[in-house]
This record gives structure tokens, C-alpha cells and sequence, in this order.
């Protein structure tokens, strides 16, 4: 399991990579609140490119920050999505609370 | 299912049910499920595992199912639904079934007829009070875990079909049946 964090003008990108569990999501709970909070960024961006595997434990996670920017007045999104990934996310009605992009760049140019 | 010797508990294989909570969402035939060990006939092929309920074993019950499945020449995206469905059991199964207990264990195991697989999560944890109740999306118990209360969602809109058994105190068992090569219908 990566993490990688890195600012863009005022969205804070997430690049995750590796397998996404409910033993990962805590680790990268913590990481992602204090960068997100440290880096003033208002926007989250969330890039699954790099992700071989997730379950539903990563709608927690997304769900869970989603509150924090939500109250700082920002916005969440999730790019790099696989098909699989897509389908889980729309079962549990992500995307009436975050958007989606292809790739985190895209997502950065829009938000 | 085979009675095969069984280290500690060996009621871990035995559980028997008289309720079932069972969905039809999204089957694609009706396969009758006999929980009669003597009436089931013998699978091709069979696997079963047993390891301790902890988060990190996760991971290692998604590569041995994924292992054992690739046996079929599944397609990848057939391996992954299999992987996530088989993780959300597991997860539920150390998380919610056993509350963080170091010494308790799970037990996977895969039959395998033809092309369908049957998939088992089993636990001896507390179970569930209301089973209708927790697979009803969104409900969780462990809202302060940040669990999205999705694990059964996602694996009734992967497996084929999705059969829950549980008594509070006496465990539970997740059973998903999954014929491979089927056409996708989702379109």
C-alpha cells in the first residue's frame, strides 16, 4: 500500500497505490487528515490509478474525509477509477457526494 | 461439505441454521443451496482454509481464493469481484464478528461444480441479531471505524447470489455462488 500526497494550486492530490483494505484505510486515514489539514488545500483529490485492489472499506475512507473539506468548503473527487472500482462506488452512492474525473488532472483543471 | 478434521473448534463446519436470509438480486439461474453436508454432490474440486481474524489475513484470503479460482481461466475482472466479495466477508468477519478477539479464527473455502463456484466465509463470532437489517446498505455498527455499511452490497452486486446464516452468539456463515463465464447483462 503507497501513499503519495502532493499540492496542485488548491486541490491537495492523494495518489494511492497498492491494495486498500480495512487493515490499509486506517494508516491512510491519519496521513491524508494531516496533510489535508497542514496543507491548507481545499479540495481532496483522490487518484486510484496506482490501486491493484479495493473494497468497500476505501468508501469509508473517501466518505470520512469528504466531511472534513466538505466543512472547509471544498470539494472531493475520485480519478483513475477501474471498472470495477466505478461499479462499487456507484452502489453505495458515492457520487452524490463526490465527483469523478478520469485522471487527477482533469479533476484539478475542473474543481 | 466435507467433515474433515478441523483443529480446535470443530463446530466452526458444523453451524446449522434453521434461518436463512437469502437474495435473489441479480441471479442469473435458480441453484437450489442444500446445507445437507450428505445430500451436496461431490464437487470437481474443493478448498478450505483456516487463519486467525486478523485485518492483515485479508489480503492472504483474497490470494488464495484468487488462486484457487484461476484454476477456471476466469477473466480478471471475474478474479476481482470474486477477490472483493471474499474480502468483505472476511472483513466483516474479523471486524464485526469477532471484535478485535486475537484468537479466534475464520474459515474460507470454495466448491466448485462445473463452472459455478460456492464460496464460504464462516465464523464463530457473535453473529447477527437481524440479518435483514445488516444488509440493508449503509447500515453498520461501527459507524466510529468509519465503516461505509456497503460489504454486503458490494458482494450481492458481484456474486451471483448471496446467502447469510447467522445466530447472535453462534457465528455466521456467507455463502456466494458465482458461475463463471456467464454473459454480463449489465450492459
Amino acid at each position: 500500500m503507497e501513499l503519495n500526497l502532493k499540492r496542485r494550486y488548491n486541490d491537495l492530490v492523494v495518489e494511492l497505490g497498492g491494495e486498500i483494505d480495512s487493515a490499509t484505510t486506517g494508516y491512510l486515514r491519519e496521513q491524508i487528515e494531516s496533510a489535508y489539514r497542514r496543507s491548507h488545500a481545499q479540495n481532496l483529490i483522490f487518484d486510484f490509478r496506482k490501486v491493484s485492489f479495493l473494497d468497500s472499506s476505501a468508501i469509508g475512507l473517501i466518505i470520512g474525509r469528504y466531511k472534513l473539506v466538505n466543512a472547509m468548503g471544498g470539494r472531493v473527487a475520485v480519478t483513475g477509477l477501474s471498472p470495477t472500482m466505478d461499479r462499487i462506488f456507484h452502489a453505495a452512492g458515492l457520487y452524490q457526494l463526490v465527483l469523478k474525473y478520469d485522471t487527477a488532472e482533469d479533476a484539478s483543471k475542473a474543481m | 461439505m466435507n467433515k474433515d478434521n478441523f483443529t480446535a473448534d470443530n463446530s466452526i463446519s458444523d453451524n446449522n441454521f434453521a434461518d436463512i436470509s437469502m437474495t435473489d438480486r441479480n441471479k442469473t439461474e435458480n441453484v437450489p443451496m442444500d446445507h445437507n453436508a450428505a445430500n451436496t454432490p461431490p464437487a470437481d474440486n474443493f478448498m478450505q482454509v483456516e487463519f486467525s481474524a486478523l485485518e492483515r489475513n485479508t489480503a492472504f484470503a483474497r490470494t488464495v481464493i484468487a488462486s484457487f479460482v484461476s484454476l477456471l481461466n476466469p477473466t480478471l475482472s471475474e478474479v476481482t469481484d470474486i477477490k472483493t466479495a471474499v474480502s468483505e466477508a472476511v472483513s466483516n468477519a474479523v471486524i464485526h464478528g469477532y471484535c478485535g478477539r486475537q484468537d479466534a479464527r475464520v474459515v474460507l473455502n470454495c466448491a466448485v461444480t462445473g463452472k459455478t463456484l460456492r464460496i464460504q466465509v464462516r465464523d464463530l463470532g457473535v453473529g447477527i441479531d437481524d440479518v435483514k437489517r445488516a444488509r440493508e446498505p449503509l447500515y453498520t455498527t461501527r459507524p466510529e471505524e468509519e465503516r461505509s455499511g456497503m460489504g454486503f452490497t458490494v458482494m450481492e452486486m458481484l456474486m451471483d447470489r448471496v446467502e447469510v446464516e447467522s445466530r447472535p452468539g453462534r457465528g455466521t456463515v456467507v455463502t456466494f455462488l458465482k458461475t463463471l463465464g456467464a454473459v454480463d447483462r449489465r450492459g
